[in-house]
């Protein structure tokens, strides 16, 4: 996670800040839900254009590892067996509760 | 105040760099699809688009394309912000009549802004040489 980027967009402060994250925090939720819905389908355009938007987040953000996973499923997302694109899918959510995990105990160590 | 127009999809995106350039002294507008970012040209006639590629309804580059055929919008700066990674669709950006492409991974929330401010004092300048 590329701190730097992430308080680039805050004003400085805390409130700022923890706005910053809680918005990415809630569209990542929102999107990484409807993504599991259209693995699940399968609806891979709706995968794809939703990976695509969500990564444009990532990149802002600066949240790079998330951002790789979701690249790679919008690369491979249409030609890969069910199999893989759920196995995909499995890995993303890893990595997006893995970065929820990271900023929220980030927001807790400068709430103090 | 210098008026921008971000086109984008991403709730986050458009959030986060409308209370920047809020914050920076322009007037933001934004639209969430091209369609919509088309008529937000024509009602508030920004000084600069920020603008996304991949959009619903009509995408970035016909958007491009559409405000580049019409002559009122020929001279119109335009910051294309992209995740995109192919390096043809950036090409095609470019001769589409870009002025300024920026990719949402390596340009940080201050260079966004720079960029923007900078793309409209060299349109402002040009229009001085001009007159």
């Amino acid at each position: 996670m590329d701190l730097a980027r992430l308080e680039g967009f805050s004003d400085g402060t805390y409130e700022g800040m923890r706005q910053v994250v809680e918005l990415f925090l809630e569209e990542s939720r929102d999107t990484v839900t409807a993504m599991t819905v259209a693995v699940g389908e399968p609806d891979r355009p709706a995968l794809i254009s939703l990976a695509h938007r969500l990564g444009g987040s990532c990149a802002a953000v600066g949240a790079a590892a998330l951002a790789a996973r979701l690249f790679e499923l919008e690369m491979r997302g249409r030609i890969v067996s069910r199999e893989e694109l759920a196995n995909l899918m499995a890995g993303l959510e890893r990595e997006f509760e893995e970065t929820m995990r990271f900023l929220t105990a980030y927001l807790e160590g400068h709430a103090r | 105040m210098m008026k921008v127009l971000i086109i984008e999809d991403n709730v986050t995106v458009t959030t986060l760099y409308r209370n920047m350039l809020r914050a920076a002294g322009f007037v933001v507008e934004a639209a969430a699809d091209g369609a919509k970012g088309l008529a937000a040209v024509s009602s508030f006639r920004p000084d600069v688009v920020l603008l996304d590629l991949m959009l619903p309804a009509v995408d970035g580059l016909s958007v491009l394309r559409t405000l580049r055929a019409d002559p009122e919008w020929t001279a119109l700066p335009i910051v294309v912000f992209s995740n995109s990674y192919s390096g043809q669709r950036l090409t095609e950006v470019w001769e589409a009549g870009a002025t300024q492409v920026l990719a949402k991974a390596s340009s940080t929330p201050k260079q966004v802004v720079e960029a923007v401010r900078a793309t409209v004092a060299a349109r402002t300048s040009g229009d001085m040489h001009q007159s």
